[in-house]
Parts: structure tokens; C-alpha cells; sequence
């Protein structure tokens, strides 16, 4: 089920509608709700699939209960060792499987060897990249000994398919998210109104911004060969906004749909295209992901606590790592080398600690200008691997900007689109303290200023959408 | 929770107001502009109908003929078009009407009513009553969000800019791909057979054609029908019931009738799916309707 569907619109008030309707007390029997809830809301796109959530779910508790009840080093690693296979099992047939077999023959064949194994067709679930992570994430720390085990097998299952964050996040660790489905939860006037306020700005960023930008991107980069220059980079442009739209639009909506029924999750984007440097950068974007291979990858391989030459390679490694979470494609590989070489001249020269907070001033000056928009020019110049279908596309794709027609006048797309992504960046711009675009601005404008604001970004949600295109991050 | 829900009820209120007002005033800036919609004082003829003749007939070549025909346009709106044509350009005075098997093919109603019709309405915001709007929702109301929607999407800024948008002409684009039997078979299947049957004629299409050719009379306009070439292969699998069908309106309504028929075009002058001329082909088209419209 699509956030951005009618379907939704029905489900989500009357999910919320049942869940408020039982007393407080009885959480577990909203909990009950909640998992019914998210199992539909899985299902209705293949109820097929929902044995692998059940079957990650029923592991990681089973290996949480296991970890409790042994205090040999030996038998916790096997119990350790077992909920990683199987999650990560799920992830090599159903991901990365065939993407491997081809490289294996691509390899043989180069070598003179005739090979044909066979391979499967089959269709990668939505989300399993999110929540096998997210199960991952619970075994480790109970491994770990941060955290405590539940028992209560209702509290997990819910915690792992939870339906706001089940398909594109954010990856929730156990240590935050788990024990909310343990405790009494209240309905809070003011966490309920923000929680709209972030789904009404998610649907904007996804609806208006994403899926407008979508047709033109598709166009450009459908035949990079029939565009000028200055066109390819102002669609490589457009995909910047438009993924960035589209996945942080998903986070949004999330976010605000789980605080709909007071729960917390945690920020996935903080204002990314703000960012001076390359660092930065990724201390704001897809956040979930970033300190989940900080704590599950980086800090164990040694992190930065050895030499400048381990460091780099756990950096390099973390790139690698988490280009290869997005898909099976040496695209994906390619973005996260180019961006593992933006990163590592801040790292040699240790100045990738140097913009921790948002710029605090009314507005950047000249030089903050200068570095946002050279951090923009990196990202979306990374983006086109991400973007393309194959390295090769790629590659044709830069051929082409770097012509002599990158100096012509570009195909513009429709002004409203543009005047709309200058709106976003605009609101964005007021609101980068904040959790979100809209976060609370009572003090700032006044409420009938503000309700205006949300009717006309609602009826840009309703009339000035693009099709109803799927989520980007759906097919990791 | 009351006070969150009336917030909220509250907050869909107004929301629903401005959609409403937005819809309405799109439809409105539409019927204030309806005036400049006029061809002009040179234009004595015109050729009215869908993609078929559309793409097959060069107006620009054709001095004081204006082909007005749109891809996609239903009887319907054919005959509401030209019941406004007759009330501004009074020196109209030859009609030509596409007329081929496919107009009378039931799976015509999703272009008329459905939600394929979303697609092209904005065509059409000045020219549609209260009644032909309600029409419109009740033959698909689970859909009536969409037509909303589309009203605002697409109508909003022509209507703004006060554009005309009900009148085609020949593209400028040049079609240059060519027949594909695998295509035809498609387009076949998709015009005229559900699961190997037969389907059901247009009802709504039927019934218009006949109102334009009475629209016509009544106005004392020299009218004929206008059938675009066929290739061979498509015109043969045509249903036995859809020929039965355009030969008895012809008969009945007495109309001229121009066919092509004794004109042969080449593989290569047809789009993929036979039913359509390409560029290459309008140009033959053109040249021989050229000679047939001058010749009265």
C-alpha cells in the first residue's frame, strides 16, 4: 500500500480510529491492532511476502530468547552467527543472487570458461533490505549486551513490521522503537497535530516535488544522447530533488504517521542539501542507515581508532558496504567509490567534523553559499551512477554534460515546478532547526497565515501532483 | 482527542471548500475565455474527428479548411464542438466527419466517459453543463476525485491563460514509424474483441454521430463522412457486425461518403498499428482528399 494512495487515506483513519478506541491499559491489545494493521497494510501489496517478515521476526526473537539463557561465549556467537545468516540469507537469494551468478559468468566467460547456472526469477520483496536490518540490529545488541531481550513476542513482531516504517524506514534500532510497544501510550494533542503537519509536508516533498520531477528526469535520462549539456545536468538536478523528495517525503510521512499513534522515530533527514562538505552531508542524509553501519560496521571494524591508513579503509569499507545495501548494481557501487573519494580528502586532512550544526544565521553568507552549492554539485554529480541503468549510461551520461552544449540554454521544465522546489527549499530553509519543514512555527506567523499555508500546500498535494509513481527506496 | 478531531474535522472542511472552489473556478475561467475560441473568418470548412483524421489530412495545404479533428474525441464532443463552431463562425459552410468501424466500438465509452477521458478534458471544461459533469461522475464515481483533480491538474492554467483548446489541426510532429502486424493485432484487440468475442458498439458514439449529421442539416451545411485509409490486413479482420453497422448508417442518413478505397498505400505509409497514417501516408492522403474536396 502506497502512502500516497486513496487506499491509504481509508486505512490510515481507521487503523487510527481503532487503536484510540481501546483504553489505554490494554496496550497489548492495541499492540495487537497495530501488528494486525501492519500485516495488511504488507500484505496488500503480496501477502505472499509476509512469511519472510514472520520468519526474520520469529529468528530474532528466538535468538533473543536464546542469547538470555546461555552466558557461553561460544553458543551466543552460533545464536548470533544463525540470525545473521538468516537475514542476511534473505537478502543474498532474494537481492543479490543473480547479480552474482552474472558477475560469476561475466568472470568464467572472460577467462575462457563456459558456465550456465541457472538463475532465479524472482521478485525482491519490498522493504526486505529495512526490516532485516532492523532485526539484525536487535540480535547484535542483545549480543551485545546493550540491550535487554524481550519475551513479549507481540511487542517484537509489531516492533519489526510496524507499518509507517516497515517498507523504506527509517531502520529503527530496538533500543529506541521496542520499548514503546511496551509502555502505556497517550494521545497527545500536540505530538498528533505535528505528526500531520510532517505527513501533510512528506506527501508535498513525495507528491508535488517527486513524482513532477519524475517525468522529466526519466525523459532526459531515457536518452541522454538527445539532450544537450546544460539539460543533462539540469535533470541530474531534478533527480536530486526528486529522490531526495521522494525519500525523505517517505520518511516524513512516517515519522508522522507513527507519532499519530505516539510513538517516536527516529530522524532520518536532517535538511542534507544544507550540507558545506561532503561529511556533513552524510551525517544528514538516510541517517537510519548511516548510524546503523556506524554502530554495526564501522565502530567494530576499528572505526577511527587506529591508524589513518585503517581508518580509510573502514571508511572505504562502510562506502562500499552501503552502496551495495541500495541494489545490485554497479551503479551503486560506482556512487559509493565516487563518494568515498569526495570524503576521504576531509578525512586525511581531519576536517570532516567541521559543520556539526545547521548554519545558525538568518541566512548563509557568500561562502557558505559557495560550499552548500559545491556539496550540492558533488551529491548530484554521485547521483547520476545512482541514477543511470548501467556504469556505461553513466559514464555517456557525464560525455554529455561535459560537451560544448552544457554552455546552451537547457530545456527548462514548467515554471510551476520550478517555483515549487524553490518553495520547498525555501520552507526547508526556515525550518532546518526543526524536526521537520513544518515543525512548529507558532511564534514566527500567525495562525491564519499558517492554516492557509497548510490548505495551499494540501491543494498542491491534491492537484499538483505528478502520476502516482512508487516509492524509489521500495525497490531496496 | 475531541479537540483533535474537530481540528481536524475543521481543517477538511476548508480543504474541501477550496477544492471545490478551485474546481469551479477552473470550469469557470474556462466558459469566460469561450468566446475567443473561433477559427476565423477565412475558414469555410472543416474536418472534424479523432487521431484518424487527425494525423491523416494537411489542413495547411488545404486553403480555408481547418482540420479541427483531436486524437481521442468522442462523438460527444464532436457534436459539442461544432454546435459552438455553428454559433461563431457563421461562414461555415462544408463539414467533413470522420467516420470509421472503430467509431462505433464500445471500447469508445472509456474516451467519452471513463477515466481515459480525464486525460483529455481540458479540451473540453467550456463546452460541458452541469449535467454532462454529473454524467461524468456517476458513470465512474469511484473515480470522481481523479476527475476533480484532472480539472484542476490540466484545466487550471490554460483556462488562466485563457487558452483555446478544443480545436486540433494537423501536427506539426512528424510520424515516421511504420506497420507492425503485431501492433495491428493489438490495436485490433483492443478496438474490437474481449476475451475473442465481439464487443458491443458505442452507444454514446452511435447516438452522436447521428445528432451531428442532424446539427448539420439543420444548419443548411453541406456534410459528408470521411473515412481515413485502412491498411488491407486491419480492414479485413474487421468484425462482420461493425461493417453491418457503418453501411446501414450510411444508408440511412444518406451521407456522401469518402473512403479512399481507390487509393493504395504502401506498408511504410501506415503507424504500426494499421489504423493510422504516418507522415508519408498523410501527405498521399492529402494530395488525393485535395482533389476529391475541390472537386465538391
Amino acid at each position: 500500500m502506497l502512502f500516497n494512495s486513496i487506499e491509504f487515506a481509508i486505512f490510515l483513519p481507521v487503523v487510527f480510529g481503532l487503536y484510540w478506541a481501546v483504553p489505554g491499559h490494554l496496550f497489548r491489545l492495541r499492540n495487537s491492532i497495530l501488528l494486525a494493521a501492519s500485516y495488511f497494510f504488507y500484505g496488500y501489496w503480496d501477502w505472499r511476502f509476509l512469511s519472510l517478515i514472520f520468519v526474520s521476526s520469529l529468528v530474532d526473537y528466538a535468538v533473543g530468547i536464546g542469547l538470555t539463557q546461555t552466558q557461553l561465549g561460544g553458543r551466543r556467537r552460533l545464536l548470533l552467527l544463525a540470525s545473521l545468516i538468516v537475514n542476511l540469507g534473505l537478502l543474498g537469494v532474494f537481492k543479490y543472487y543473480n547479480f552474482f551468478i552474472d558477475n560469476l559468468v561475466d568472470t568464467v566467460t572472460f577467462l575462457g570458461v563456459h558456465l550456465e547456472p541457472s538463475r532465479l526469477e524472482l521478485i525482491l520483496p519490498v522493504g526486505i533490505s529495512f526490516y532485516t536490518f532492523q532485526t539484525m540490529s536487535y540480535s547484535i545488541d542483545v549480543y551485545r549486551r546493550s540491550l535487554k531481550p524481550t519475551r513479549d513476542v507481540l511487542a517484537f513482531f509489531t516492533y519489526v513490521s510496524f507499518f509507517p516504517q516497515l517498507v523504506a524506514g527509517p531502520i529503527e534500532r530496538a533500543s529506541n522503537l521496542l520499548p514503546q510497544f511496551s509502555a502505556r501510550r497517550r494521545f497527545d494533542y500536540e505530538r498528533a497535530v505535528d505528526g500531520l503537519r510532517q505527513i501533510l509536508w512528506g506527501l508535498f516533498k513525495k507528491v508535488v516535488i517527486a513524482d513532477n520531477c519524475a517525468g522529466v528526469v526519466d525523459a532526459t535520462f531515457a536518452d541522454s544522447g538527445a539532450h544537450g549539456g546544460s539539460t543533462l545536468l539540469l535533470g541530474a538536478v531534478l533527480f536530486a530533488f526528486q529522490i531526495y523528495g521522494d525519500f525523505s517525503g517517505y520518511s516524513d510521512i512516517a515519522i508522522g504517521t507513527a507519532r499519530l499513534f505516539d510513538f517516536n522515530l527516529m530522524k532520518n533527514f536532517a535538511f542534507p542539501y544544507f550540507s558545506r562538505d561532503i561529511a556533513e552531508f552524510w551525517r544528514r542524509w538516510h541517517m537510519s542507515l548511516t548510524t546503523w553501519f556506524r554502530d554495526y560496521l564501522y565502530i567494530p571494524l576499528g572505526g577511527s581508532r587506529g591508524s589513518r591508513s585503517q581508518t580509510i579503509r573502514n571508511t572505504f569499507i562502510v562506502f562500499l558496504v552501503s552502496g551495495f545495501w541500495h541494489g545490485a548494481n554497479w551503479t551503486f557501487i560506482a556512487w559509493a567509490v565516487l563518494h568515498t573519494l569526495f570524503f576521504l580528502p576531509l578525512l586525511i586532512t581531519n576536517r570532516n567534523r567541521r559543520h556539526l550544526d545547521a548554519i545558525a544565521s538568518r541566512f548563509p553568507g557568500p561562502v557558505e553559499v559557495l560550499l552548500i552549492l559545491r556539496t550540492f554539485l558533488l551529491v548530484t554529480l554521485a547521483w547520476v551512477f545512482f541514477r543511470a541503468e548501467s556504469v556505461g549510461d553513466a559514464f555517456a551520461y557525464f560525455q554529455g554534460i561535459a560537451s560544448p552544449s552544457l554552455l546552451s540554454k537547457p530545456d527548462l521544465p514548467s515554471k510551476f515546478l520550478l517555483l515549487e522546489i524553490a518553495l520547498m527549499v525555501a520552507i526547508e530553509w526556515l525550518g532546518r532547526h526543526g524536526e521537520h519543514g513544518l515543525a512548529p512555527k507558532e511564534a514566527r506567523f500567525p495562525r491564519p497565515l499558517r492554516w492557509g499555508g497548510y490548505l495551499g500546500l494540501a491543494s498542491l498535494v491534491l492537484f499538483g501532483g505528478g502520476g502516482t509513481e512508487d516509492f524509489i527506496y521500495f525497490q531496496f | 482527542m475531541k479537540h483533535f478531531l474537530l481540528r481536524l474535522a475543521l481543517f477538511l472542511s476548508l480543504l474541501s471548500l477550496t477544492c471545490a472552489a478551485l474546481v469551479v473556478g477552473t470550469v469557470e475561467l474556462h466558459r469566460r475565455t469561450i468566446d475567443r475560441c473561433t477559427l476565423g473568418a477565412e475558414i469555410d470548412t472543416v474536418i472534424a474527428g479523432d487521431s484518424h483524421t487527425m494525423w491523416a489530412i494537411d489542413d495547411s495545404q488545404l486553403p480555408g479548411l481547418r482540420n479541427i479533428s483531436l486524437n481521442a474525441e468522442g462523438y460527444r464532443y464532436t457534436y459539442l464542438k461544432l454546435r459552438h463552431l455553428l454559433q461563431t463562425d457563421h461562414r461555415i459552410a462544408t463539414i467533413y466527419i470522420g467516420v470509421s468501424y472503430h467509431n462505433f466500438a464500445g471500447y469508445y465509452d472509456e474516451y467519452i466517459y471513463g477515466v481515459t477521458f480525464h486525460d483529455y478534458l481540458e479540451r473540453y471544461l467550456s463546452l460541458l453543463s452541469r449535467a454532462d459533469y454529473e454524467g461524468l461522475v456517476r458513470y465512474a464515481p469511484q473515480h470522481s476525485l481523479g476527475l476533480a483533480r484532472s480539472i484542476v491538474q490540466r484545466g487550471f492554467r490554460p483556462g488562466l491563460k485563457g487558452e483555446c483548446l478544443m480545436y486540433g489541426q494537423f501536427p506539426a510532429e512528424q510520424k515516421t514509424q511504420v506497420f507492425d502486424a503485431s501492433k495491428m493485432q493489438a490495436r485490433l484487440e483492443e478496438q474490437f474483441y474481449r476475451s475473442n468475442r465481439v464487443v458491443e458498439p458505442s452507444v454514446s458514439n452511435v447516438e452522436y454521430l447521428q445528432k451531428i449529421v442532424d446539427l448539420c442539416r439543420a444548419h443548411g451545411l453541406r456534410v459528408a463522412a470521411l473515412a481515413t485509409p485502412l491498411h488491407p490486413e486491419y480492414e479485413r479482420r474487421i468484425p462482420a457486425s461493425y461493417r453491418r453497422l457503418l453501411r446501414h448508417f450510411l444508408q440511412d442518413s444518406g451521407l456522401p461518403y469518402y473512403d479512399f478505397a481507390d487509393l493504395t498505400l504502401s506498408d511504410a505509409e501506415f503507424l504500426p498499428d494499421g489504423d493510422h497514417t504516418n507522415y508519408a501516408g498523410a501527405m498521399t492522403t492529402t494530395r488525393r482528399f485535395k482533389r476529391y474536396h475541390e472537386g465538391g
